[in-house]
């Protein structure tokens, strides 16, 4: 496949890369997402608890949006992949 | 050709406190222990004292009923003891709680860190082995995602960057409440002492300023405690400007959408949100 088979490989190993960045994104924020509520006692410094919950929260509910985000890359990436095998065939069967 | 860099790994920290709150709650109930043995020895050391003073006065009339006198005051008072060190160890214990939550999100820190670099060109497999301007337009892309990292980045950071300031500046503030209450506490018995026969008339006025001492420095620490909130309310606000940016359509994270892809692989460069 010459020069096709390099972008190939490239875009196979680009999209379990790409997807398992997505998926270590997402964890940065779902693994601390339930911190605020593990601390035991806030003491007088109870009134600090809504805004930091708040701040995880909202953190967590973009940020895990990550695996999807760069999965759509993967999956596009998916398609080209598929295009580069179409068009490799494709010039094959023109030689 | 060069091997291709590992994919991430998910992370999983884990953040408890309970550790430090059951360390306290065993010296509490050694609090408690003392003031139930102070109670039930009672007997024993009205006995003693009694047996002593007649031993050496001949006489256990008037000094010893002052004594027993100040141990129904201690017993009456032990059950207090137990309360104040909740009280107390909840305000020491509060801050310190903020801190170690800030340093339990160090590993989430470190991995966003690791996410945003990994979503450089140049630490991505493609880079090595595909060529072209497909490539460049698919690096184009992938610059929207690592703005977005980078963004996600800055947030973890400033979030705990705001929580350790309150923690410390929460620790700082109940430490000096701890030591103004201390002498408070000078004060009572200063003025707790003036009372006894022939009690000097500064005695009340002492024990009246050391109350009201007391009420001051609680109201200060928990005013000073209301004050950190608008910082951490100022992060949150920045936070959530920051993931509704330009860098998070529709507040989230960028997805990839082919433009008509068709088996052609010019149209690569269709790039788009």
């Amino acid at each position: 496949m010459g020069d096709f088979k390099i972008a190939y490989e490239g875009l196979v190993a680009e999209q379990a890369y790409v997807r398992e960045t997505g998926a270590a994104q997402a964890s940065v924020s779902k693994a601390i997402a339930g911190f605020p509520a593990a601390v035991k006692e806030w003491g007088p410094w109870g009134a600090l608890k809504p805004p930091i919950t708040a701040a995880f929260q909202s953190l967590d509910a973009t940020n895990s949006t990550a695996t999807a985000g760069l999965g759509s890359v993967a999956d596009l990436l998916h398609e080209v992949q598929l295009a580069y095998e179409h068009t490799e065939i494709a010039n094959t069967v023109h030689q | 050709m060069t091997a291709a860099p590992a994919p991430l790994a998910t992370i999983d920290p884990y953040f408890s406190n309970e550790a430090r709150g059951a360390s306290l709650l065993q010296v509490r109930d050694k609090i408690q222990e003392f003031c139930t043995s102070l109670e039930a020895m009672r007997p024993v050391v009205y006995d003693t004292l009694e047996g002593m003073l007649i031993a050496s006065l001949g006489t256990a009339s008037g000094f010893v009923a002052a004594c027993w006198a100040a141990y129904e005051g201690v017993i009456k008072l032990a059950p207090k003891l137990v309360e104040w060190f909740n009280d107390l160890s909840q305000w020491v214990w509060a801050p310190q709680n903020l801190l170690d939550l800030a340093t339990a999100m160090q590993p989430a820190f470190d991995k966003a860190t690791e996410c945003q670099q990994a979503l450089l060109r140049g630490a991505m497999p493609a880079d090595r082995l595909w060529e072209g301007a497909a490539v460049d337009a698919y690096y184009a892309h992938i610059g929207k995602h690592n703005a977005a990292a980078v963004d996600v980045e800055a947030c973890v950071k400033s979030m705990m960057d705001a929580i350790r300031d309150a923690g410390s500046a929460g620790v700082i503030a109940t430490y000096v409440a701890l030591g103004a209450l201390v002498a408070a506490l000078i004060d009572l018995i200063v003025g707790l002492i003036a009372l006894i026969p022939p009690a000097t008339p500064g005695g009340a006025a002492v024990i009246v300023v050391g109350i009201g001492a007391f009420a001051a420095i609680i109201a200060a620490l928990i005013a000073f405690a209301q004050s950190q909130v608008g910082v951490v309310t100022a992060m949150q606000s920045k936070l959530d400007g920051t993931l509704r940016s330009n860098n998070f359509p529709g507040g989230a994270w960028p997805t990839a959408q082919s433009k008509a892809l068709t088996t052609a692989i010019e149209n690569v460069g269709g790039w788009n949100y």
